[in-house]
């Protein structure tokens, strides 16, 4: 491997592993950070005064723990986190993952508020650790009744860094090869 | 688990057995209040089932936007009102408050149902054409209302007050879900505070403040200067309605008008509200100023709706040429008026006001401008042309 790859290669665990964050309808980001051994944080955002029900599937394998709400405010069902989140700006949870195993997380939201509903940005960890986060339902779809829909665009910013580590992650396969 | 599913069952019942007012959607505990872990059950719930998505949202709103607690206002007819849940399906039988609900920037996307004066109105309230008609205050259509399922019902809290008073005891007995609300909307004692408790009801604080304040400068600017005019000074008016011979008298709202303007009602001190006038004792009381309302009865025309506007001079000239007439002053000085009811007999009567200002003292008042006035708030507050605010369609002479 030449030195170059090394330095993108470092560059691009640094932006995948310690941080990949994608704005979901203006509104959600997630994050998802690698804190140890097949064990990731996940986080999501949410603005201010906000009343959204989030459903969260994980791929089977993967254990979820630790969530950060109240033991009223969530339900983990196997696989599946329902979450009620009621003016928290961040919550979170620990997702454990068995070694060498790929995993997924889809999610979905519903603004209780606004009567917005969409997908969040799916993540997915490969067998190395990797982590890559797709956009979510950027647009959202607003519920009959709501004609105000208050999505804004992807974050043009966060979008390049997605972009950029993806093909940095390329680059750096193919020097291994 | 179980506790989970227990949960859903109980969202999913209140969901189903409870009156839309009844109950704050989620109170689980039943203290009136919504709590945060109330209201986490049935947001969880909802993520499950989508026919209580709606009372979830609901009680998002409660908890956000109420505090958590039913909403609580008096209204006009000095009764407290609650309701604990925002209102979706609103039936409106006055067209002063609908007119109202525009200008304090209410989103009338609920208003399923109007009376039919505000259907007729379609230069007014185009959004409402097609708009299932309730009948009126006077010929409720109650099937129709009741079909319509509102969760309010707007009806007048003054004027015809028997009539809503039956509509109200009707509606509580055979649908007690219905909030019913009374506002009147065209009075000047009682205006400023309706528009104060309607955007609270609403959740229109911040827009209705805007409203009050635009309301409250075009009042005073008229009243602030009238109030000085002691009342051996003030003009003698003789305001008529739409009705010939029909007048007005302390207590209605244009006797409140007259005075607001600086005027004095040579009827004042009947006691009829709108008393029959002997044709006589108008010539007895030598009014120096008339002030002839069109636009009703047998006078239909000009205003919003536009149109024949010829009549109004023609009305002029009848009026001026009654028996007896030419010795009034009034006719005698040339002043003698003629003024739409679309902006004196509703929310809309600091226009009318500050028209009769400039009529009663055209050197005291000659720095007003009720038609720019008009064109804001038609632009403004009722989403509407500003150049419906053509004079020629609201007064005689232009």
């Amino acid at each position: 491997m030449e030195r170059g790859h090394c330095i993108a290669g470092l560059a691009c665990t640094i932006l995948l592993i310690l941080i990949v964050q994608v704005s979901v309808a203006g509104t959600i980001d997630r994050v998802v950070e690698k804190t140890g051994d097949s064990t990731y944080r996940i986080t999501l955002q949410f603005p201010e005064e906000s009343v959204t029900g989030v459903t969260e599937i994980v791929s089977t394998g993967m254990e979820i723990r630790n969530v950060s709400l109240p033991a009223g405010q969530y339900q983990v069902d196997g696989t599946i986190l329902s979450l009620a989140v009621i003016g928290e700006r961040d919550v979170s949870y620990i997702l454990q993952g068995s070694p060498g195993e790929s995993g997924e997380i889809t999610g979905t939201y519903q603004d209780m508020i606004t009567g917005m509903k969409g997908a969040l940005p799916d993540a997915r960890i490969s067998g190395s650790g990797d982590i890559e986060i797709s956009s979510g339902d950027s647009a959202g779809i607003p519920s009959a009744e709501d004609v105000q829909p208050t999505a804004t665009p992807l974050e043009p910013g966060l979008l390049i860094i997605a972009f950029g580590a993806g093909g940095m992650f390329s680059l750096l396969r193919r020097g291994m090869q | 688990m179980k506790f989970f599913h227990l949960a859903l069952l109980l969202a999913t019942l209140f969901s189903i057995v409870v009156p839309a007012s009844g109950v704050l959607p989620g109170d689980t505990s039943g203290n009136d209040h919504l709590e945060k872990p109330e209201l986490s059950r049935l947001v969880l719930a909802a993520l499950k089932d989508d026919q209580i998505v709606q009372d979830a949202r609901d009680a998002a709103y409660v908890y956000i936007v109420w505090n958590g607690s039913p909403k609580r206002i008096t209204d006009s007819s000095g009764k407290e009102r609650v309701i604990r849940r925002p209102l979706h399906r609103i039936v409106v039988l006055n067209s002063e408050t609908l007119e109202t609900m525009r200008s304090i920037g209410y989103d009338t996307t609920p208003v399923i149902g109007v009376d039919k004066f505000i259907l007729q109105k379609k230069e007014f309230f185009p959004e409402f054409a097609g708009t299932p008609g309730v009948g009126s205050i006077w010929a409720p259509d109650y099937e129709k209302i009741v079909s319509l399922r509102p969760d309010a019902v707007f009806l007048y809290a003054t004027v015809s007050k028997s009539s809503g008073d039956a509509i109200e005891e009707k509606l509580a007995t055979t649908s007690p879900e219905i909030t019913v609300f009374r506002f009147d909307g065209y009075l000047p004692k009682t205006y400023s505070e309706e528009i104060r408790v309607l955007s609270d009801l609403l959740d229109c604080q911040a827009t209705g403040r805007e409203f009050l304040d635009f309301y409250t400068t075009n009042i005073d600017a008229v009243t602030s200067r009238s109030a000085e005019i002691p009342k051996e000074d003030r003009i003698r008016v003789y305001f008529e309605t739409w009705t010939d011979y029909k007048s007005c008298a302390a207590g209605s709202g244009y006797d409140q008008k007259i005075m607001m303007a600086g005027g004095s009602n040579i009827f004042g001190d009947e006691t009829a509200e709108y008393p029959e006038i002997d044709p006589e004792a108008i010539l007895k009381r030598s009014p120096q100023v008339v002030v002839k309302l069109v636009g009703a009865g047998k006078y239909i025309f000009g205003g919003y709706e536009g149109g024949a506007n010829a009549s109004f001079q023609q009305v002029h000239r009848d009026i001026i040429s009654r028996k007896g007439w030419e010795s009034l002053p009034a006719v005698r000085d040339g002043r003698t008026y003629i003024l739409h009811t679309d902006i004196l007999g509703g929310p809309h009567f600091f226009i009318g006001v500050q028209y009769m200002a400039e009529w009663f003292y055209p050197e005291k008042f000659g720095d007003l401008d009720p038609e720019t006035v008009h064109a804001e708030y038609l632009s403004r507050f009722q989403g509407l042309n500003k150049k419906l605010n053509d004079r020629q369609n609201f007064i005689y002479p232009v």
